[in-house]
C-alpha cells in the first residue's frame, strides 16, 4: 500500500469514527436541546411578547422588562429571593462545614451515626419539611414558641410566618438547615481524601486541631467549598416549594419570592410574556451572583 | 479554521433547536386539540350534538376502549366530595376510565389553566360560577347553553329559578352551580351566654358586631372570633360590598368605576384591620391560622365564634362536638348583602371528550348525586331533593342575600390581590397597599391588562 493510500485509509477511518461519535452523541444532544435549550430560547422569545395562553401571540419588544421595574411586588420578590439565597446558602455552608469538621474528629461508628442524623433533612421532601415547620412555628401551639415560653423568653415569641419582619428570615433559616446536611457530606467526603501523613506531620509540629483546620483542611477542601457554594446559591434562588407550602408567598406579599410571583403572573393573570421576562431576569441575576461569588472565592488549588 | 468550525457547530445546534422546537410545538391549546381530529361521540341525550362548538376538541377512541377522563371535583373541606367521587366512578365504570384529582380552591385556577395551556385539560372541574371571567374572557370554557336547552330545556328546568344566572356571561352559560355558598358564623353559645350576648336572627350591623366581640373578650377572656387564613379576605370583601349607601354606588365599585382611594373603600379596609388587630385568634398569627387550628381552638373553647361556610356547617358543628351552638349571619357595613356565589362545575373549551364531560356533569347535577350533599347538610341548587335536617334552613337562610357582583370578577389581578393578599397587605402597609389595586383598576379601565 502506497503512502498516499495509507493516508487515505487513515483519513476515511478517522471520519467514520467521527460520524459514529456524532451518532452516539446525537440522542443526548437531542434530549438536551429539547429539554434545556428549546425552553430557554422559547422563554427568552416569549418574554418579548404578550400571550394569555390561548389567543394569538403579540410582539411587544422590551415592554415586559420595563414593566418588571415598575412592579413593586416583583421588585420586592427579587429582594426576597436574594435575601433567602444569600442567608440560606451562608447558613448551609457554615453549618455544614462546622458539622463536617466536628464529625471528622469522631470515631468511625459514631461518625456514621452523626452523618446519618445530620444528613437526614436533605433526604426529606420539602413538602414534609414545610408542613413540619408550619406546626413547629405555629404562633399559639407551636413547639418553638412553647419552648421559648417555658424558658421565660416570652419577649422572643413571634408569629414567625405571619410577621413581615420574620417570615423571609424564617424561610431562609429553614432552607439553610435543610441543605446543611448536604454540605456536610460533600465537605466530609473532601476531607477524607486528605492524606493522613499531613496530619501526622502537623501533630509532630505541635499543631492543634484548630490550626490543622486553618492550615491544612480548609485550603485543601476549598475547591469543594466553592462548588458547594455555587450549588447552594442556585438551589436557594429557585426556592419555590418550601415558600409555597409554608406561606404561599404571604401573608399578603411578605414572602412572595420571584418563582412564586412568576407563577402567579403566568397562571393567575394569564400574562405568560411578563412571567417569561421575570424568568429571564432571574436567570441573569443568578448568573451575576454566581460570577461575583466565584470571583470572591477565587483561590489556589493544591495538589497532594 | 477552528473558529469557523465552532461557528458551523453553533449554527447546527441552533438549527437543531429550531427543528426540535417546531416538532415539539403543538401550537396553542385550541389548535393542537383540533388537530387530533375525529368527531365527538353521539350525545347521550340523543339530541343534536351541541359539542360542535368552535372550542371543542374531540378525540377519537378505539371501539371497546374506555375513554380516559380526568375530573377535579373533590374538595378536601367538603364532607360529601369523597363519597360522590366513589359513586361517580362506580356509575361510569363501564364507559369511562376516570382519574380524580383533588380540588384545592387556592390553586384551582393555576392548575386548570396550566392543563388547558398544555392542551391536556382536566375534563370537568369544580369552580365558582360567579368567578368565571378569567376563563370566559380567554375562551377557556365550554359554552353549556346548547346542552341545557336541548330536549326542550329539560336539564335547565331541573335547576331552581335563577341559579343558573351565576354562571351566565353575555347570555351564555359557562358553569353550573350545585350549591349556594356564603360565609356565616357559628358560635359556642355557652361562651356567648357568659358574655351576655347573642347572635341575632338576621344580619348584624358591623358596629354591633364589633361591640359584641369586645364584650366577649372583656367578659370571658377567650378570643372572640377565629378565621381560617384562606377565608381572611371575606372580611374586606364583604365590607366592600355592603359599605355603599345604595346599589348604584355598590355596582359602580364592583365594575371598577370607583377608585380605591374613595374614603368608603379605605373605611372598608380599616374596619377589617381593626377586627384583625383586636379580636381574631390568636392575635399576631391570625393571618396564617389554618382551618384545623381554628376548628381545634373552637372545640377547646378558646374561641367564641368561628367563621365558616354554610355548606360545611352541619359537618363542622358535628365535628366540634359542641351541642349548644348558634348560627349567625355575616355582619354588614350597611347594605343587606352577603358575599358569596355558588360552587359549581365547568368544562374547559379544549376538553378532549366534551360529550362525555357533559354526561358526567349532568350526573353530578342530578337529584341522585345532589341528594348526597343535602344529606350532609349542604343546601343545593336543584329541585327534587329532600331533607329531614331541621337546621338545613338555617344553613341556607342568607342564600337570598348573596351579591355576586364584586370587584374581584373584573380582572384576575383583582381576584389575586383582594382575595389572596388582603387584608394582610393593608394591615402591614396601610393605604399604600391600595395603590397596586388602583393601578390595576386604571389599566383595566383603559382597556389593557
Amino acid at each position: 500500500m502506497s503512502r498516499m493510500e495509507q493516508r487515505k485509509s487513515l483519513k476515511s477511518s478517522a471520519s467514520s469514527l467521527r460520524i459514529l461519535g456524532i451518532l452516539f452523541v446525537l440522542p443526548s444532544m437531542l434530549f438536551i436541546a429539547f429539554s434545556m435549550l428549546v425552553p430557554i430560547v422559547w422563554n427568552a422569545a416569549m418574554s418579548l411578547t404578550t400571550w394569555n395562553g390561548m389567543t394569538a401571540v403579540k410582539w411587544t419588544g422590551f415592554a415586559n422588562y420595563a414593566k418588571v421595574f415598575e412592579d413593586a411586588v416583583t421588585v420586592r420578590g427579587f429582594i426576597y429571593s436574594l435575601q433567602i439565597a444569600v442567608v440560606s446558602s451562608a447558613l448551609a455552608i457554615a453549618a455544614g462545614l462546622l458539622l463536617a469538621l466536628a464529625i471528622y474528629k469522631t470515631g468511625p461508628k459514631e461518625g456514621a451515626f452523626y452523618r446519618f442524623v445530620f444528613f437526614s433533612p436533605a433526604m426529606m421532601p420539602f413538602v414534609i419539611i414545610g408542613f413540619l415547620f408550619v406546626f413547629i412555628l405555629s404562633p399559639d401551639v407551636g413547639l418553638l414558641n412553647s419552648v421559648l415560653g417555658a424558658l421565660g423568653l416570652q419577649n422572643l415569641q413571634h408569629a414567625w410566618l405571619s410577621e413581615p419582619g420574620t417570615v423571609v428570615w424564617t424561610i431562609a433559616v429553614i432552607g439553610g438547615w435543610r441543605f446543611s446536611g448536604l454540605v456536610m457530606i460533600l465537605c466530609y467526603t473532601a476531607m477524607t481524601t486528605i492524606p493522613s501523613s499531613m496530619f501526622e506531620a502537623a501533630r509532630l509540629e505541635g499543631m492543634g486541631y484548630a490550626r490543622q483546620v486553618r492550615m491544612i483542611i480548609l485550603p485543601l477542601i476549598m475547591p469543594t467549598v466553592r462548588l458547594v457554594t455555587l450549588l447552594m446559591l442556585i438551589l436557594a434562588f429557585k426556592t419555590y416549594d418550601i415558600v409555597f407550602i409554608m406561606t404561599k408567598g404571604g401573608p399578603g406579599d411578605s414572602s412572595r419570592t420571584v418563582p412564586v410571583r412568576m407563577l402567579d403572573v403566568a397562571f393567575q393573570y394569564n400574562e405568560f410574556g411578563y412571567a417569561s421576562a421575570i424568568g429571564v431576569l432571574l436567570t441573569i441575576l443568578v448568573s451575576l451572583v454566581i460570577v461575583i461569588v466565584q470571583r470572591l472565592a477565587r483561590g489556589e488549588s493544591y495538589e497532594y | 479554521m477552528a473558529g469557523t468550525k465552532k461557528v458551523v457547530y453553533a449554527a447546527m445546534l441552533v438549527m437543531l433547536c429550531l427543528v426540535v422546537s417546531a416538532c415539539g410545538s403543538g401550537g396553542n391549546g385550541k389548535n393542537a386539540g383540533a388537530s387530533s381530529g375525529g368527531s365527538a361521540s353521539p350525545s347521550a341525550s340523543g339530541s343534536t350534538s351541541p359539542s360542535q362548538t368552535k372550542e371543542a376538541a374531540p378525540e377519537q377512541t378505539k371501539p371497546g376502549e374506555k375513554i380516559k377522563m380526568t375530573l377535579m371535583i373533590t374538595s378536601a373541606d367538603n364532607p360529601a366530595s369523597k363519597e360522590i367521587e366513589g359513586v361517580v366512578a362506580e356509575h361510569f365504570k363501564d364507559k369511562y376510565d376516570i382519574t380524580f384529582k383533588p380540588w384545592d380552591g387556592n390553586n384551582a385556577e393555576k392548575t386548570i389553566k396550566t392543563t388547558i395551556a398544555a392542551n391536556n385539560p382536566i375534563d370537568l372541574t369544580q369552580y365558582w360560577p360567579t368567578q368565571m371571567e378569567t376563563f370566559v374572557n380567554a375562551d377557556m370554557a365550554l359554552d353549556l347553553t346548547p346542552y341545557l336547552d336541548a330536549n326542550g330545556g329539560e336539564w335547565r328546568n331541573s335547576f331552581l329559578d335563577r341559579v343558573i344566572e351565576s354562571g351566565t356571561y353575555n347570555g351564555k352559560v359557562y358553569a353550573l352551580p350545585f350549591s349556594a355558598v356564603y360565609p356565616m358564623l357559628i358560635a359556642n353559645q355557652d361562651i356567648l351566654d357568659k358574655a351576655g350576648v347573642k347572635l341575632p336572627d338576621g344580619p348584624q350591623s358591623w358596629d354591633d358586631f364589633m361591640a359584641m366581640l369586645g364584650r366577649i373578650q372583656e367578659k370571658t377572656g377567650v378570643w372572640p372570633i377565629g378565621i381560617n387564613k384562606d377565608w381572611a379576605a371575606w372580611v374586606p370583601r364583604n365590607n366592600l360590598i355592603t359599605i355603599w349607601p345604595d346599589d348604584a354606588r355598590m355596582t359602580a365599585f364592583a365594575t371598577g368605576k370607583t377608585p380605591f382611594t374613595d374614603p368608603l373603600v379605605v373605611e372598608a379596609f380599616e374596619a377589617s384591620k381593626e377586627l384583625y388587630d383586636k379580636y381574631v385568634y390568636p392575635g399576631k398569627g391570625a393571618l396564617t391560622t389554618t382551618l384545623d387550628q381554628v376548628n381545634i381552638a373552637f372545640k377547646q373553647g378558646k374561641i367564641a365564634i368561628k367563621a365558616d361556610v354554610n355548606t360545611n356547617a352541619a359537618q363542622s358543628i358535628k365535628d366540634s362536638g359542641l351541642t349548644n351552638i348558634s348560627i349567625g349571619s355575616w355582619p354588614t357595613k350597611g347594605l343587606n348583602y352577603v358575599l358569596g356565589g355558588s360552587d359549581g362545575y365547568f368544562i374547559p373549551a379544549n376538553a378532549k371528550h366534551p360529550e362525555a364531560s357533559i354526561e358526567i356533569m349532568k350526573y353530578l347535577t342530578s337529584p341522585e348525586i345532589l341528594q348526597m350533599r343535602v344529606d350532609k347538610g349542604s343546601p343545593v341548587t336543584i329541585k327534587d331533593v329532600k331533607s329531614d335536617d331541621p337546621n338545613l334552613a338555617l344553613y341556607s337562610k342568607d342564600a337570598g342575600r348573596i351579591e355576586p357582583k364584586e370587584i374581584i370578577n373584573v380582572a384576575p389581578q383583582f381576584m389575586d390581590i383582594v382575595n389572596g393578599k388582603m387584608p394582610a397587605n393593608y394591615i402591614f402597609n396601610g393605604k399604600s397597599s391600595l395603590d397596586e389595586l388602583e393601578k390595576v383598576r386604571r389599566q383595566v379601565a383603559a382597556g389593557g391588562q
